[in-house]
């Protein structure tokens, strides 16, 4: 499904009815809305991962932020933190969500923090999987290469300091499978809808000042923070920068976690359900 | 029950809910299930036919009594091309009116319902549509036939 949301047309898909019998009466559950990572990627790793974990929970909504997956491409200059939390709100008004509990991860928890500090009334609760508060190239760029070697480092260097096609290719080529540490298979990567021109054009303009530092501070949500300890991507230095900053924050680290937490650690998905119960 | 969820489809704000995804993963790709919508009441379908249904298609709970022009709003306010839609008669004057927007129509508490462009599969009430749960799903996994030239 797809719905007109200020100026774009935004994919949503459902998975969990709201309202569920129990017993002669309808029972209403929590929504949990998730915020998919990129910028770039879609709504599709987590119809494989988290999603499943949660829909006997709660109803979980996807939605492919603007110049994303299925959603409307719209212009360049529109993509950047504010107008994709600005829709996140926008399609919570059209379809009456009602203070959801919200997942972002990586850069979707980046949106998330945005749009809670904005309006911090609108989230019941947030979940933030490998978020960052800025993004300091050097301090991923050291993870890229304890990991995965020289090669690695210099790939992410490349990327951070010239984002354009060809460091782009390279980074996918070697620092992409670092992101996570067990195996996805081909229909991972083929069932997401890439948008390599929005990861180029975030990281040129906005990837680089963004800082959610003070603004973590307006957030008044209960927050649950999930943070691999070796993700390249979203260092742990830099989650718990953002962290310092929540008022209310319950802080969960993973010794061998990366990027892809949803994917590699159960145990993650674990804590999203106890989070979404409570 | 209060609004779940809502849209303004024209001028009318209606409620829904939707358990089942509309796109799941296959192999390597994905596979695009049918979104059948059930009209009101949907309290009825709440704990037999919707959950069935579920496991094979996208469920759309559409919570408010429609017209035909209620109806057409809604499915364009969320771009639900070719529904099947189970209800009583404003789903077949609905198909009538739109030749080609519904896939189906499973017609709850009437009899004759020919001539109306598209499958339909005639449940004679509420209590048959219960026992029916079965017949339902297949109906609506049934492929759809080429039209007749």
């Amino acid at each position: 499904m797809r719905v007109q949301v200020r100026d774009v047309r935004l994919f949503f898909d459902v998975d969990g009815a709201k309202l569920r019998p129990a017993g002669s009466a309808l029972e209403e559950r929590p929504t949990a809305l998730i915020l998919h990572a990129g910028p770039g990627l879609d709504h599709a790793p987590y119809k494989e991962t988290l999603g499943p974990r949660l829909v006997d929970l709660a109803q979980v909504v996807y939605l492919d932020q603007r110049g994303h997956g299925r959603s409307d491409r719209s212009e360049p200059t529109s993509w950047n933190l504010t107008t994709w939390a600005t829709d996140v709100k926008g399609f919570c008004e059209r379809l009456g969500i009602d203070r959801p509990v919200l997942v972002g991860q990586g850069w979707g928890a980046m949106i998330a923090v945005r749009l809670a500090a904005l309006w911090p009334e609108l989230p019941g609760k947030l979940v933030l999987a490998g978020p960052l508060a800025r993004i300091v190239p050097d301090r991923s760029i050291a993870v890229y290469e304890r990991l995965g070697g020289a090669a690695a480092g210099e790939a992410a260097f490349q990327f951070y300091r010239h984002p354009n096609e060809r460091t782009v290719a390279e980074f996918l080529r070697v620092c992409f499978p670092l992101l996570g540490r067990t195996e996805r298979g081909p229909g991972t990567l083929l069932r997401a809808q890439w948008n390599f021109e929005a990861l180029i054009e975030w990281q040129l303009h906005e990837g680089h000042v963004v800082d959610l530092r003070r603004e973590a501070a307006q957030v008044t949500a209960p927050t649950l923070v999930l943070q691999g300890e070796d993700d390249p991507q979203m260092p742990l230095v830099g989650a718990l920068e953002l962290v310092d900053e929540l008022r209310d924050a319950r802080l969960v680290t993973y010794p061998h976690g990366r990027h892809s937490l949803f994917h590699d650690e159960p145990a993650a998905a674990d804590e999203v359900r106890e989070w979404v119960r409570s | 029950m209060g609004a779940v969820v809502r849209i303004l489809a024209g001028d009318v704000e209606l409620s829904f809910d939707v358990d089942g995804a509309q796109l799941v993963p296959t192999d390597l790709g994905w596979a695009e299930r049918p979104t059948v919508v059930l009209l009101e009441p949907t309290a009825l379908y709440r704990d037999g036919l919707g959950p069935a249904l579920a496991r094979v298609a996208q469920v759309v709970y559409l919570d408010d009594r429609v017209d035909v022009d209620d109806l057409v709003g809604f499915l364009d306010a969320l771009e639900i091309e070719r529904p099947v839609l189970v209800g009583a008669s404003v789903a077949v004057v609905f198909a009538s009116r739109h030749p080609g927007r519904a896939a189906k129509v499973v017609l709850v508490g009437r009899e004759e319902a020919g001539g109306i462009g598209c499958p339909v599969l005639v449940v004679s009430g509420a209590d048959a549509l219960r026992a029916a749960t079965d017949d339902v799903v297949a109906f609506v996994l049934e492929p759809e036939r080429e039209p007749e030239p």
